[in-house]
């Protein structure tokens, strides 16, 4: 029978060596040895139950360095560095932890989840068909596996997978969170909400599914569900950063630079080694205008404890991108420096601030360059760049001069200024008047449909949007529209 | 809260899209209909071109039309005809590929085997095209000869020549790891073991380096390598006999321990029976053994001819490694057996050759190294290596 607590040994082995005097001198050290590793290992499995993945990480590692059979050991040791993502120091623990017990179905999915976040499909799909070999309704592995298809871009085989995780553990709110990600990421918002309120139906304290919720209804514009989603998953893990970095990315996209800040810093600290919160950081230093803020926050991350390699790449790839911005603001700088009379280059510098994210500062090299040249051209993009930066007051008035002269483009800009300053009835006004020439312009028909809405006209709105739905290819945009008009038509149209 | 209900109105719909009825499932047996992929099986590491075969089993063989073989779900040959195989080239480095074989019956049923293969790490030093050995003579009285000279020899891959490179005796500190069998069986002769271990450990040369595990039927590390011998001694020591015996466990977590060290490795290993505890297989130990350039030492303690399984299973690893089996049928024998390997790892030669067969397709190849113009002299050797190119760091130069 195999031994399963090794301080049994103890007992008889130190009756032994009370009754030969001259050998329990050197028997402490064997004995050390098993003791040492079966406290360790108690206490390290104890951690990881907890979250303390670090701690257990250093006890565990003394216990494989005594214990050199230990499933147990080499298996949690496994786990603790996945879930400190130190994914390329797991891979072996879990393979000896698989030596050692070859038929153990979660050690497979495991070592199949970290080959997946190493990015090898490849022997990421052989642990998971491993584990179905073991055992060939095992939710999880076809989980593992719709991941890695989808990791391989295969859609359609992932879904499946899902699909038969879900049929195998209708309780499987993993299942439902990934299949669901697919659908945010297709778009298939009504899809994706659906399984992210299953994931939660079926487990009520997953922090992630209401996270992935809330982001779900924020792309759907449903910003106060979005918030309110998230901070409830935040209440539920207040430790984890997920729950802070996805509202962080909502204040960043409303527009709510202090609170986003806020979020994003809370992210960080609590796992500064979360590539995620770096990215957002300098995204949020970007839309603060402040690019060498944003390219430190990039350095500062990928100085960080990072171990995750796709989260280093994704942060590498985007210190490459803003310094490529960089570089190409300093050239267009200096350009501007030996030829400052020329137009072109600041239209070409605000058009690089604005696709960077420096909205406000795009506007400073656009009033120059009208300064210089003040053709209409020249200042329908002061005013479009003027209406990125939420200065509607001055786009509406430039626009307005470059309407009353019949250009059609600035006729629809002008509506879009006049709704963002809260003038529903003019910009109506000039949406149809731009109609009148352009009827197959679909945008034209959502705006006036959004700006109808606001105004409470709910049945001339649902016309606008229905037209606007009739023109327009199917996309997100057309989804949400569609949604809108369903839940109209169910809530009596009230807004 | 109005919105919140047309939400779950949503999910619910969605949902029964989503559960679709899984669909037709792959299986590799129907009445009187079946496939099995018989190499390579499940578990196994392939790499180079290598063979895929499989087995169909029909009530009447002639209704089957053909057996298709995909490997990572790519279709890579279509055969019609019995024996059904294929010839796949799987690259240098054996990893996971999960191969197909789907066999299609005349009367429209398909019937699918999988098989799994293994991603392995060969350890096996061929340094940049150089096979190495260390090599031991001895004469007909068990004296180790030590001025052979590099004419002597004769070294042979797959019964093909081989022109020496290096060629001197090697004289560089050795890297050992020296396991004791601590179970129940060994009760009453632990004394006896130490007393000669410790000896051992005495005789080694002041650059070896050794560590100490320990085994019943769990592996503990007791001492760490070092150049320590009262370290060393006072692991030794300190084991107890009690419990089962993992010995294959004990072996594998030794190459764990050696993988990461560069040099002359050796295994030196102390048991009295037969696994009984073991995780680990013989044959994924034995594996270990071929793709590992380490000399395995081993000592059966009491074990004889008749205990067929133990001391066929310590002195095949022994072979396969150019190392040494020893059988003594009491304890009172460790301290010669034990003496006789220090002395061994002191009168080896270190050989190289370049290989003349440059197609590295993975495959073992057998070595034979023989000294035709010298009588009554036994050579030992490794038996052979898998031909994988690898990019290690050059041999040390030799100390003369």
């Amino acid at each position: 029978m195999r031994k399963s607590l090794p301080f049994r040994k103890v007992a008889p082995v130190l009756v032994v060596a009370l009754l030969i005097p001259s050998s329990p001198l050197f028997a402490v050290k064997a004995l050390e040895a098993r003791n040492i590793a079966f406290k360790l290992q108690g206490e390290a499995m104890k951690l990881y139950k907890e979250g303390s993945y670090r701690k257990a990480i250093e006890l565990l590692r003394q216990v494989t360095n005594l214990s050199l059979n230990s499933f147990l050991a080499y298996y949690y040791l496994g786990l603790c560095l996945s879930a400190d993502r130190q994914y390329s120091e797991a891979l072996e623990p879990l393979k000896t932890a698989l030596e050692l017990e070859p038929g153990h179905i979660q050690a497979h999915i495991a070592l199949g989840d970290v080959y997946l976040k190493l990015g090898d499909a490849s022997e990421a799909r052989a642990e998971y068909l491993r584990a179905l070999y073991s055992q060939d309704s095992y939710a999880p592995a076809h989980d593992g596996l719709g991941r890695v298809y989808e990791a391989q871009g295969d859609d359609d085989r992932a879904i499946q997978e899902y699909q038969k995780a879900l049929q195998i553990n209708v309780a499987f709110p993993d299942a439902y969170a990934n299949l669901g990600e697919l659908y945010l990421r297709r778009g298939r918002l009504d899809d994706a909400i659906a399984l992210f309120l299953k994931a939660i139906q079926v487990k009520p304290d997953f922090a992630l599914g209401y996270s992935r919720l809330g982001i779900a209804y924020s792309r759907e514009g449903l910003v106060n569900q979005a918030i309110a989603s998230i901070s409830h998953g935040k209440e539920i893990a207040p430790q984890d950063p997920l729950p802070y970095l996805s509202l962080g990315e909502i204040f960043l996209d409303t527009g709510d630079l202090d609170r986003a800040e806020s979020e994003i810093e809370a992210a960080l600290a609590r796992d500064p080694a979360e590539s995620e919160g770096w990215l957002l950081k300098a995204r949020y230093l970007m839309a603060r205008q402040d690019l060498n803020g944003a390219l430190k926050a990039l350095a500062d991350g990928l100085a960080s404890e990072i171990r995750d390699p796709g989260g280093r790449h994704a942060l590498e790839k985007a210190q490459d991108s803003y310094q490529a911005t960089a570089s190409r603001i300093a050239a267009l700088t200096s350009g501007i420096a030996a030829a400052p009379d020329k137009p072109e280059p600041y239209l070409d510098l605000a058009a690089l601030l604005c696709d960077a994210g420096a909205l406000e500062k795009a506007v400073e090299p656009a009033r120059r360059a009208v300064e210089l040249s003040p053709d209409p051209s020249t200042r329908l993009r002061l005013a479009y760049y003027l209406l990125k930066a939420q200065q509607s007051a001055e786009a509406a008035t430039i626009l307005q001069e470059l309407a009353a002269s019949g250009s059609a483009p600035a006729l629809l800009n002008l509506g879009v200024a006049q709704a963002s300053l809260g003038q529903d009835e003019a910009a109506t006004a000039t949406y149809r008047k731009y109609l009148e020439n352009y009827p197959k312009d679909p945008l034209p028909h959502l705006y006036l449909g959004n700006s109808l809405f606001r105004l409470g006209r709910e049945k001339e709105a649902r016309t606008s949007y229905q037209s606007y739905l009739d023109l327009a290819s199917g996309d997100e945009k057309t989804g949400k529209v569609r949604r809108l008009l369903q839940l109209l038509e169910k809530q009596g149209g009230t807004p | 809260m109005r919105r919140r209900q047309a939400g779950w109105f949503l999910a619910v719909a969605a949902l029964s899209l989503f559960l679709q009825p899984l669909g037709a499932q792959e299986v590799s047996k129907r009445k009187g209909f079946e496939i099995a992929i018989t190499s390579p099986v499940s578990g196994d590491f392939v790499f180079g071109r290598s063979e895929i075969l499989a087995e169909v089993k029909a009530a009447e063989p002639s209704l089957v039309e053909k057996v298709e073989f995909y490997v990572d779900d790519k279709l890579v040959f279509i055969d019609k005809e019995p024996p059904y195989s294929c010839v796949y080239d799987f690259g240098s480095e054996p990893r996971s590929y999960v191969l197909k074989a789907k066999a299609y019956h005349r009367e429209g049923v398909t019937v699918t085997a999988t098989s799994i293969t293994r991603k392995v790490i060969l350890n096996y030093q061929v340094s940049v095209n150089r096979v190495v050995l260390f090599a031991t003579a001895q004469d007909s009285d068990h004296r180790f000869i030590l001025d052979l000279k590099k004419e002597d020899f004769r070294v042979e891959e797959d019964d093909k020549p081989q022109e020496i490179l290096d060629f001197y005796l090697e004289q560089r500190p050795v890297i050992l790891c020296l396991l004791l069998d601590s179970s129940g069986s060994m009760q009453g002769r632990m004394d006896k073991v130490h007393l000669a271990a410790d000896k051992f450990v005495e005789a080694l040369a002041a650059e070896d380096q050794a560590m100490v595990i320990d085994f019943d039927e769990k592996v503990f590390l007791l001492q760490d390598f070092t150049r320590d011998s009262k370290l060393l001694k006072e692991a030794i020591d300190s084991t107890i006999a009690e419990g089962g015996t993992a010995l294959y466990d004990a072996l594998y977590a030794a190459y764990r321990r050696l993988k990461d060290h560069q040099g002359r490795k050796a295994i030196v290993i102390l048991s009295d029976g037969e696994d009984t505890n073991s995780k680990f297989s013989y044959q994924r130990v034995l594996e270990a053994a071929k793709t590992n350039e380490v000399l395995i030492y081993s000592i059966g303690l009491g074990i004889s001819m008749l205990d067929m399984t133990s001391h066929s299973v310590l002195k095949e690893l022994a072979e396969e490694t150019g190392g040494r089996a020893f059988f003594p049928s009491k304890a009172e024998d460790l301290e010669e057996v034990y003496q006789q390997i220090a002395q061994e790892l002191r009168s080896q030669y270190y050989i190289t050759y370049s290989p003349t067969n440059e197609d590295w397709n993975g495959k073992w190849r057998k070595i034979r190294l023989s000294a035709p113009k010298k009588k009554d002299i036994e050579l030992r050797a490794r038996k052979g290596y898998y031909a994988v190119r690898r990019s290690l760091a050059p041999a040390p130069p030799a100390t003369r």
